[in-house]
């Protein structure tokens, strides 16, 4: 399965390289047929504690839900808010 | 040590001009910023005033950090009490002013009493003059500043009101550096009230620390290992704009009046679009960071939007045209208003005229006439006289009520509490009326882990919320540096050269809520204005993660009476006097 | 050795002039820095520009006693010689040299070759150039 990930704000920073926050995000190729968001996140070797929310095809999602072929996956930083 | 140890005092009834002791005691529960801000207001004003009286106080904080080393430390704080709501008001501000109050040997400014004509204050470290200011009064904030520039030197500190401070618009603000402003509750109202049109202050005096080394390794090691990380560089890269997306994708952009949370234009008013016009990056002093996003498009500039504005006057408004929000924004920057109330009452406007209650001859989306508004609002021309009001006054008089989206009178932020019922705990209790930076609780709720649409927790999580916040802004340090309570407690007890452990500002944090609540309960508020518009009870969002979704009336209720017992308040929201002693208040 | 400011990556927040005062000075106080930043609006534009020692080398022919010396790219201040006459004050053309309140001359000796600005400035801002001089 392929899903694409885009990283928001200083996130996208260190994966500026592979295109993550621009167009249409960076593909990531999975064996499996799902996957969950921590399995993401250890691919991208993302610490947990920077991340704030993710959300699956603009809607947010709780860090357990399966992830599946096609997904479209956002990853947002912890924020204080303004 | 840190602080000046001075209070300057200026009567514009008299002309008079003193120079006082800073009450230290107060310094020590208070800190500065918010907290001190608060504690004199509450300490100086009788119950029941006019805000637009002379009898309103303006009173202007800077913190134990100001003019320090110290990371985000550079903001000054207001506090008097509000026009729009008739509440405790406190309204902070970026820019240069707080920092060269502090280099001029003042912690904090108090200014009192009417001028009788249009005046400008002029500070330069022990010399305060009262000016002739007719010259200014009617021009606009850019046009004020560039003229007090030219006059004072381009390195002042300056603070001004536009017409719309002048005439008294409850929604008026005061504004620095052309793009910053101190926006809600009607603060620029009070300065204009006073007919003080501008402060300029300019100091040369030293700021120092008992322990100068000490402290310099201490920020040194802080920038680079805490300010400058993940958490915090999303604000420099992006600024405030990148919480555009978040909303959109937790439901919780409030769009066309707050009629839903979810957005179709939102991808032409997020982080990527701004970052499409080469925004230049502007810093307030000691900061790390740099949220400023100077923009220029034609004949506007601004720095900015911020989200607030993209989120009230973009997709509450149905506009998702980048130059036309930042059009706005510039109009409301300049003629001085709020612009998260004027996005509320276009908002609102629109609604009316869409639903056929009343015509205000603007729909959403329309762009040519939503231009016009913010100059008809803030110089109060035609129907803007009556918009300027504001939504509470405006649906008291034609209807809507249900969707006003006000709470005590302060139109509502950009976070809709159907989609984070924390928020909607957050707004119904922050001292000020509807607000956002009373606490912050959906950074760990809809923008984190936390389940948004259950209570259970959410009175904890919100006092939490609202704790960190007034330590944070009362010792003053930016909202944008995710700072701990133990670094907090780090660098205060490095500046103060004693001890302060994280115990004592928690403590002091929730002194500080108290009294501005004890404030608002002198005043006569009672517990059923801690509420939200209907709306939010009732209609439910129809997009997104909180489709289908209201925030229940009665699980409000409960959440609101598990927020008073855990904050040691009888029924109706008062602090008892038990929680006062243990407060040491 | 030369400093320049990147006017681009500058945002203006004055930590430099901070830490200038701070190390020399022991105090805060960016009247008191060895340096000048502007970060600020006129009419409404925004205009970004700094002062730096640039070794015009005016304080060292103006210093009646020879406190100020020049070698090998900086500057730097013999305390002892220096009679606070403040001539050096008046002569620097950017306004960066300061007499502090207890009488030491503050003046931009490159932190001894690793200036503090630099290591600052949190957006490597200010850069140095190694010059031939």
């Amino acid at each position: 399965m392929v899903v694409r990930i885009r990283m928001h704000g200083a996130l996208a920073r260190h994966f500026a390289g592979e295109g993550a926050d621009s167009g249409n995000g960076m593909a990531i190729t999975f064996p499996q047929k799902k996957v969950s968001v921590a399995q993401i996140f250890n691919r991208l070797r993302i610490p947990v504690e920077v991340v704030g929310f993710v959300a699956i095809n603009g809607v947010r999602a709780a860090k357990d839900t399966w992830v599946t072929d096609e997904d479209e996956i956002a990853i947002f930083p912890l924020v204080t808010g303004g | 040590m840190s602080y000046t140890g001075k209070v300057l005092r200026v009567n514009l009834d008299t002309g008079d001009v003193t120079k006082e002791p800073l009450n230290q005691d107060w310094a020590e529960k208070y800190f500065g910023g918010r907290g001190l801000g608060i504690k004199y207001l509450y300490e100086e004003l009788k119950e029941g005033i006019d805000p637009l009286s002379s009898a309103n106080k303006l009173i202007l904080t800077t913190g134990p950090f100001t003019g320090t080393v110290v990371p985000c430390s550079g903001r000054l704080t207001f506090a008097a009490k509000s026009p729009a709501t008739g509440t405790m008001l406190d309204s902070s501000i970026g820019g240069r002013f707080a920092t060269q109050l502090k280099f001029a040997g003042y912690d904090v400014l108090i200014i009192e009493g009417q001028a009788e004509n249009p005046a400008c204050l002029v500070i330069n470290d022990d010399r305060v003059e009262i000016r002739d200011a007719t010259y200014l009064w009617g021009k606009g904030i850019f046009e004020t500043e560039s003229q007090l520039g030219e006059e004072l030197g381009r390195e002042s500190g300056v603070l001004s009101i536009g017409p719309a401070g002048e005439k008294l618009v409850s929604i008026a603000c005061i504004g620095s550096e052309y793009y910053r402003q101190a926006a809600r509750g009607g603060i620029g109202a009070v300065m204009g009230s006073k007919k003080l049109k501008a402060i300029v202050c300019s100091g040369s005096k030293d700021v120092t620390v008992p322990d100068m080394p000490g402290l310099l390794k201490l920020v040194k090691r802080l920038i680079w290992e805490d300010v400058l990380t993940d958490t915090n560089l999303g604000i420099y890269t992006d600024g405030t704009p990148q919480i555009v997306d978040m909303s959109n994708s937790a439901g919780v952009l409030p769009t066309r009046n707050f009629q839903d949370g979810v957005f179709e234009g939102a991808s032409k008013i997020n982080a990527e679009s701004i970052r499409r016009l080469k925004p230049r990056k502007k810093a307030c002093p000691a900061c790390a960071l740099g949220c400023g996003n100077y923009i220029r498009i034609g004949d506007n500039a601004v720095e900015g939007p911020e989200y607030e504005t993209l989120a009230l006057v973009g997709s509450n408004c149905g506009v998702d045209d980048i130059e036309a929000i930042i059009k706005f924004n510039a109009e409301c920057d300049d003629v001085g208003i709020d612009t998260i109330s004027a996005g509320n009452i276009v908002g609102f406007a629109m609604e009316m005229t869409e639903r056929g209650i009343k015509d205000f001859g603007i729909r959403f989306g329309d762009i040519e006439t939503y231009l016009k508004m913010p100059r008809l609002i803030g110089c109060q021309e035609g129907m803007g006289e009556e918009l300027s009001r504001g939504v509470r006054y405006l649906a008291q008089k034609y209807g809507g009520i249900e969707f006003a989206m006000e709470t005590k009178g302060l139109e509502l932020p950009g976070y809709d509490p159907r989609g984070s019922w924390s928020m909607g705990l957050a707004y119904a209790t922050a001292n000020r009326g509807g607000c956002h930076m009373g606490g912050f609780p959906i950074g760990d709720e809809a923008f984190g882990d936390i389940d948004p649409f259950t209570i259970e927790g959410k009175a904890k999580l919100t006092i939490d919320a609202q704790h960190y916040n007034m330590i944070k802004f009362s010792l003053v340090l930016c909202d944008f540096w995710a700072v701990s309570l133990e670094t907090m407690s780090e660098l205060i007890s490095c500046v103060r050269g004693r001890e302060i452990s994280v115990a004592e500002l928690e403590k002091a944090a929730e002194r500080i809520w108290n009294i501005g609540r004890l404030f608002n309960v002198r005043e006569g508020f009672k517990a059923g204005e801690d509420t939200l518009p209907d709306r939010i009870f009732k209609d439910p969002l129809k997009s997104g993660a909180p489709a289908g979704r209201v925030l229940p009336r009665d699980q409000f209720d409960a959440m609101l009476q598990e927020y008073y017992q855990l904050r040691g308040w009888d029924n109706n929201g008062a602090p008892t006097p038990e929680k006062l002693k243990e407060l040491e208040m | 050795m030369k400093l320049v400011l990147d006017t681009e990556r500058c945002t203006g927040c004055g930590i430099c002039e901070l830490v200038c005062s701070a190390v020399k000075g022991g105090v805060f106080n960016p009247k008191m820095a060895c340096l000048k930043i502007h970060s600020g609006y006129e009419k409404g534009d925004l205009v970004v520009g700094g002062e730096f020692c640039d070794l015009c080398l005016e304080c060292v022919e103006t210093c009646p006693t020879g406190a100020i010396m020049s070698e090998n790219g900086s500057l730097s201040v013999d305390q002892e010689s220096c009679s606070e006459c403040g001539l050096c004050v008046d002569a620097c053309p950017y306004g960066i040299i300061h007499l502090s309140s207890s009488g030491k001359l503050l003046i931009c000796d490159r932190c001894g070759g690793s200036p503090e600005c630099v290591s600052w400035c949190p957006h490597e801002a200010i850069k140095k150039e190694e010059s031939a001089t």
